[in-house]
């Protein structure tokens, strides 16, 4: 692949990275309150105080 | 009808199939993608694209994992950063060689070949040494990694608080493992886990965690040079790694609360599972016989639906029976 392909290609590359990236950590975050949060009320054995 | 390209039922069946493959990956600390890529290939997708979105669907769980991990602070990062220099060329190296085979009509069959030698070896090896006992294989890892840390070849990086390892053979083993990552779109934790334990002797908890670090940067820049060919399914990717993000969490939890001599053995079982689909599938695909198509479907699917339930019996038979350690969080 020359140069030039690569340098017109990465910026889709680039977003495909972006989107998956963010998307670990909106499920990261939004998982984590999930369980975090919600766990120690209806499933205390998993998360003992 | 559907959303995102997916039908209604291929939304169902890879948020689902994500889910349990995240719940495994949780439990075991590996990227899951030796199940994700076979599947995505059993399922009819181009090899470079079942390998593209592997990678990148191991790139959105090795993030949330190492961000899960840096939360209870487990991850060598000198260890970790030296493995990932090798891993990044390796990856590259890996891309390259695959689309040449693409190139010349035998990535297929090549990829098929290389799942079934290398989910079948490390399979056969790790259940055989679960089967051995726990005692002889300490002794024999102990051993190996003595001998490796004896080499003082500078810089040095610390594996314990008494024990280093060269970088050099870090770098090494890092290189090696990202062939095999860009080459067949796995992680690559499937390789690392035995090696950190056995080669390099570092403890299991810390194994489990460095490894989720160095997967997320290696596989990070494994998707961007497929997402350069247009290798990476988006909706695809999106839907499985909806569904791993909480089955990452839970298998996370469960990791905590097992005996870790068990984990061994599951995993052992699912890579020889995950190798039988693939070969089921090479024979059927060259000898152009039907049937083992869906032997091979079968067998993907079924072996991640048993092993998931069998790692949540043992949590919740664990967890009746009074054993459970409490959990980091």
């Amino acid at each position: 692949m020359d140069p030039l392909t690569v340098a017109l290609e990465l910026p889709a590359a680039i977003q495909t990275v972006g989107f998956v990236f963010s998307e670990a950590i909106a499920l990261y975050v939004g998982y984590g309150v999930l369980t975090e949060r919600l766990c120690p009320t209806f499933c205390p054995n998993l998360y003992p105080t | 009808m559907g959303i995102v390209g997916l039908t209604w039922g291929g939304l169902i069946l890879f948020v689902g199939y994500g889910f349990l493959v995240g719940l495994l990956f949780g439990f075991f600390g590996m990227g899951g993608s030796f199940l994700v890529t076979p599947a995505l290939l059993v399922l009819g997708y181009p090899s470079t694209v079942a390998i593209g979105s592997g990678l990148a669907f191991v790139f959105g769980t090795a993030t949330i994992a190492a961000l899960k991990h840096r939360d209870t602070g487990q991850i060598a990062y000198s260890l970790g950063s030296a493995m990932i220099l090798g891993m990044v060329l390796g990856v590259g190296v890996g891309k390259e060689l695959v689309f040449r085979l693409d190139a010349l009509g035998f990535a297929d069959t090549v990829v098929g070949v290389a799942y079934v030698v290398l989910l079948g070896a490390v399979g056969l090896f790790v259940t055989c040494d679960s089967l051995r006992g726990k005692d002889r294989t300490k002794q024999t890892s102990i051993k190996f990694a003595r001998r490796l840390q004896r080499y003082q070849l500078p810089p040095m990086l610390p594996v314990t608080e008494e024990t280093s390892v060269s970088g050099w053979f870090v770098a090494g083993i890092g290189l090696v493992v990202g062939v095999i990552s860009g080459l067949l779109g796995v992680g690559g934790g499937f390789l690392l886990l035995p090696v950190m334990l056995y080669a390099i002797g570092v403890p299991m908890t810390i194994a489990i965690a460095t490894n989720a670090f160095q997967i997320a940067i290696s596989s990070g820049v494994g998707t961007l040079l497929y997402a350069q060919s247009g290798a990476v399914n988006l909706p695809v990717v999106t839907m499985l790694l909806v569904g791993s993000g909480l089955g990452a969490r839970i298998g996370s939890v469960a990791s905590e609360i097992v005996d870790r001599a068990r984990i061994k053995q599951y995993f052992g079982v699912l890579l020889l599972f995950g190798s039988m689909a693939i070969t089921s599938k090479t024979v059927g695909h060259v000898f152009d016989i039907a049937v083992l198509n869906r032997v091979s479907i079968v067998l993907i699917f079924g072996a991640t639906v048993l092993v998931s339930a069998a790692v949540g019996y043992t949590t919740l038979r664990t967890l009746r029976d009074g054993d459970a350690t409490p959990a980091n969080d």
